[in-house]
């Protein structure tokens, strides 16, 4: 990693707008090749971890993570004319949605937010999702991720038919399954069959970086 | 004076005594019911939502069955009726194939005002919310004049018919009958919070306060004075001046940023309650350590917290002499564990919390879905409580 672009990675490690903006900016000035821009797009993923972990060491919060992904959404609006029509390269694939039932979105935005950072490619399958869409995206996009994300202490329930579905199609052996939320826990993981569980994205994230980083 | 009304007296003596921060004969008991009540009858959301006499049954049975010293007043399971006679965009009661919900669910409606408006909004927040905010929230007021008037003048009916015939005959039952004095008189928002609910959403407003620092805290400013009305408005109720006040966005705020954004309207609408004799009974959802040196910031022996998150015997340490603790039993344990164990934790939870008084037992969530809570352990417990809970 070269450290040509420091200066973005801190920028929004530190969630100063206008300096993410501006190192950008300049850089895309200097119409940078596809493999110069890629460094840039690593560049904001490392500065998105960090915001990962001042989150876990408590110093930001759940509205920094937020906005820390806003910016950068911005930021990679700039970029995207310097990087090919095939995109910046991606780590891997996560086929996600709302646990059937559920109509509650707001932290599995946040999870994809930063999980686009971080270089996943995202299937966003919306909220109270059925068992049979899921299992369809996971024959048709073949990830190595699936998330079920769910507020209801009901979603609990449903997460397992989720993963049962997933088993009967005989794909649960080619996916890692995080389930997700504030009423998720170790025993509801066990409860249902998950891989893992996270009740928030930045340790969400790390986890499945483990999962496609060999 | 007969036998219920000697309870009803005790009970209202237990609890004002103990938000005094002084000693009760024991510690009173209640819970935040909600839809589980009727699902525990065996009613579902949508049987309690719109049928007032299934919601006034499931209430009365949770009298009965689990001896309560209070008991909320159901609006957490909220008035079907005037959610669809309005054509409500985010509340909803039953899921797409029109089979009921487990529990309401709500939708954030992201950007009902966009970041445009501020301006609009703190110039004169009634007018805002009728012209603008309303229509966007509800199908039925974004209608030509005419037909909006009629709407609204349905609502209006149905929501004196809801507090006539549900809220006010069930708090009139509970008192007469089962001697329960209701715990609430009414309900307000901090002016934080209802800018994210009901303007910007939860995302909105986590930019906003990057982007428009300035104008959110005159957003908070402006809505202040109908957050105070909202709270003094509705009839009384019951015994206790208690206002229900959810707390939403605080905890994913950062100290620093509470402090800025949040603290100065908070500490301003509390103290006005306070003012008109108000007790401010704060749903503090989240973990509410990093901000406990604030709540030292408010009124003494003024204000009732519930508790969800972290240590309790530290925030009894912290800031137990300043506001009454309330809640705090994790529904997980009453659920993942024996009788047995669950008993052992509410003794705990009474050693830490119950000294001196400041202590109202209950859950530490909101009882909504079917399997929130397991009855009979819950009862072993509030059964223990009632023992071991006794001030000597």
């Amino acid at each position: 990693m070269s450290e040509k672009f420091q200066h973005i990675t801190n920028a929004l490690a530190e969630l100063d707008e206008d300096a993410l903006i501006n190192g950008i900016e300049k850089a895309v000035e200097m119409q940078p090749g596809t493999e110069e821009a890629q460094e840039i797009v690593n560049a904001c993923a490392l500065g998105m971890e960090k915001v990962g972990d001042y989150f876990e060491e408590g110093e930001y919060f759940v509205g920094d993570l937020i906005y820390a992904a806003d910016i950068l959404n911005c930021g990679m609006e700039k970029l995207k004319p310097c990087i090919g029509a095939e995109g910046s390269a991606k780590i891997g694939k996560l086929v996600i949605g709302s646990a059937p039932g559920d109509l509650h979105d707001i932290g599995k935005n946040i999870f994809i937010s930063m999980m686009e950072a971080a270089g996943f490619e995202i299937y966003d399958l919306g909220v109270d999702v059925a068992p049979q869409k899921f299992v369809d995206k996971v024959k048709e996009v073949k990830p190595e991720i699936v998330g079920i994300s769910g507020l209801l202490t009901l979603s609990l329930e449903t997460m397992g038919d989720v993963i049962n579905a997933l088993k009967e199609a005989n794909l649960r052996e080619s996916v890692k399954v995080m389930i997700g939320g504030n009423p998720v826990s170790e025993a509801v993981k066990l409860r249902v069959g998950a891989d893992a569980h996270s009740t928030n994205a930045a340790t969400g994230v790390k986890q499945c970086k483990e999962w496609v980083v060999v | 004076m007969s036998d219920v009304q000697k309870l009803f007296k005790e009970r209202v003596d237990r609890i004002t005594t103990t938000i005094k921060i002084e000693e009760p004969d024991r510690v009173p008991i209640t819970s935040m019911f909600e839809t589980w009540a009727g699902h525990y009858s065996g009613y579902s959301v949508a049987d309690v939502a719109f049928n007032y006499d299934k919601l006034v049954d499931s209430f009365c049975k949770i009298a009965e069955d689990f001896e309560v010293d209070t008991l909320p007043p159901p609006l957490g399971v909220r008035c079907g009726r005037i959610y669809t006679a309005l054509g409500s965009n985010d509340f909803s009661f039953f899921n797409k194939e029109g089979v009921s919900h487990a529990s309401v669910q709500h939708v954030e409606c992201e950007n009902i005002m966009s970041v445009e408006e501020y301006p609009e909004l703190i110039k004169d927040p009634y007018k805002f919310i009728i012209e603008k905010q309303l229509p966007r929230r509800f199908k039925a007021l974004d209608q030509a004049p005419d037909k909006k008037a009629e709407a609204l003048g349905k609502a209006a009916f149905l929501y004196q018919d809801y507090f006539a015939n549900a809220v006010g005959r069930l708090g009139g039952i509970l008192e007469e009958k089962y001697g329960v004095p209701c715990l609430f008189k009414g309900s307000t928002e901090m002016p934080m919070d209802a800018l994210m609910d009901f303007f910007r959403g939860f995302k909105g407003v986590s930019l906003d306060i990057r982007r428009n620092k300035d104008q959110v805290l005159e957003a908070c400013e402006a809505l202040r004075p109908l957050m105070l009305r909202r709270a003094v408005q509705n009839a009384p109720t019951g015994p206790f001046p208690f206002i229900f006040i959810p707390l939403h966005i605080a905890t994913y705020l950062k100290p620093k940023d509470f402090e800025t954004f949040y603290f100065p309207s908070f500490k301003k609408l509390i103290e006005s309650l306070i003012d008109l004799d108000m007790t401010p009974a704060l749903f503090m959802e989240g973990n509410w350590e990093p901000y406990y040196d604030y709540i030292n910031e408010l009124p003494k022996k003024k204000v009732v917290g519930l508790i969800e998150h972290g240590d309790f015997k530290k925030a009894k340490d912290t800031i137990g002499k300043t506001i009454t603790l309330f809640g705090g039993m994790p529904i997980e344990v009453i659920n993942n564990s024996t009788k047995e164990e669950a008993v052992t934790y509410a003794k705990k939870l009474i050693d830490d919390l119950a000294p001196g008084g400041g202590y109202i037992f209950g859950c530490d969530k909101s009882l909504l879905a079917p399997n929130d809570i397991n009855p009979e352990n819950l009862k072993a417990v509030f059964k223990t409580v009632k023992e071991y809970g006794v001030y000597k």
